[in-house]
């Protein structure tokens, strides 16, 4: 479109455009399909336009209920930071398996290296006598709670 | 005067410091205009009130954001706006009944004069083109879509776009201009169809 044609253009769709304004578009035929194109647009805008009869009245308290609005919001919102939902369930759920499966795996991993599985190797190989120190101890315990059923 | 230093700033200022009796001087003052807003573009009585405490509540949580660069109710405008064409987007024009289209006046007069099948036409007609603009309103910017319905549906001039908007005057005509162009191509993308005849 042509500057002086783009200059009056709004003019045009408020009603108030010059004559030159048209003189240009009657002489231009790209301005004058462009112009017409806009002109339909700016016709249906307008139906936007609500008509003041019509429009309902805000209902007494309608001030109130934005408010009560508002503070509910609030509320959820403000819980909303202590309640995990279940996206935190599912996260916790996952790290409990994480830690039960590196826990499994450094037992067993732990137990093969002192050469037996089963209770009675184990046994054996404590029934031995030896030096009573901590380190001692802790495999007693692990051998007891092993053996129980 | 500064707007920040009118007694409309001033009340703004409050609000942005939390004070619930200026939110809701704010809320009384402009209720009438948003749901003026609202059911020009939306047309849905029932949802008007809905809409409405969207939008407040809207203005409630970004108010702290409004920095006096145009008028509250220009702000308020825009954020009324788009939550309308949200409400469209989202419940889609087809679905509107017919007769929420309409005043009561005008269903009144089309049930006493135009027989059935003209008003069904009619009916279609109207959401078609309700429905049409909807959708190519939603290929330009936010920004773009308010200074269209305040230029064409509130009937600004450039000039006072320019004052509310403060913006010169160059720049919003070539913003509106731009604007134009987006529907008038977006519109030969979706179909190459011109818009649906107005409703008689």
């Amino acid at each position: 479109m042509h500057d002086s044609a783009m200059n009056e253009l709004e003019r045009h769709f408020s009603g108030d455009a010059p004559q030159s304004f048209y003189d240009h578009l009657a002489a231009c035929p790209e301005c004058r399909s462009e112009v017409e194109a806009m002109d339909e647009f700016s016709l249906a805008l307008r139906e936007f336009k609500a008509a003041p009869n019509d429009v309902p009245a805000p209902r007494l308290g309608f001030g109130n209920r934005v408010v009560a609005e508002i503070f509910d919001r609030h509320e959820k919102e403000a819980w909303g930071l202590f309640s995990p939902g279940a996206a935190f369930f599912r996260r916790i759920a996952f790290a409990s398996l994480l830690v039960l499966a590196s826990l499994g795996s450094f037992l067993v991993t732990r137990e093969n290296g002192a050469g037996g599985t089963d209770a009675a190797t184990i046994m054996a190989q404590h029934d031995a006598p030896s030096g009573h120190g901590e380190g001692n101890d802790r495999d007693q315990i692990l051998v007891t709670l092993a053996s129980y059923r | 005067m500064d707007y920040e230093n009118t007694p409309e700033g001033t009340l703004v200022r409050r609000a942005q410091s939390g004070d619930e009796t200026a939110f809701r001087e704010i809320v009384e003052k402009y209720q009438s205009k948003v749901f003026s807003i609202i059911h020009g573009i939306v047309r849905q009585r029932n949802d008007v009130e809905d809409i409405a405490q969207q939008v407040f509540a809207k203005v409630y949580f970004s108010i702290r954001n409004f920095d006096f660069r145009s008028s509250l109710i220009t702000w308020i405008y825009k954020i009324t706006v788009n939550e309308c064409f949200d409400y469209l987007r989202k419940k889609k024009v087809r679905k509107l009944v017919y007769e929420s289209d309409m005043s009561e006046d005008e269903v009144r007069r089309v049930e006493n004069t135009e027989p059935g099948v003209d008003r069904q036409t009619r009916a279609d007609s109207t959401l078609a083109r309700r429905d049409y603009i909807v959708k190519l309103m939603d290929r330009v910017s936010d920004e773009e879509k308010q200074l269209l319905m305040l230029k064409e549906v509130e009937g600004y001039s450039v000039e006072e776009l320019s004052g509310m908007l403060r913006m010169n005057e160059n720049t919003i005509k070539v913003k509106l201009f731009r604007a134009r162009q987006k529907l008038v191509k977006a519109a030969q993308r979706l179909d190459k169809a011109p818009v649906p005849p107005a409703a008689a």
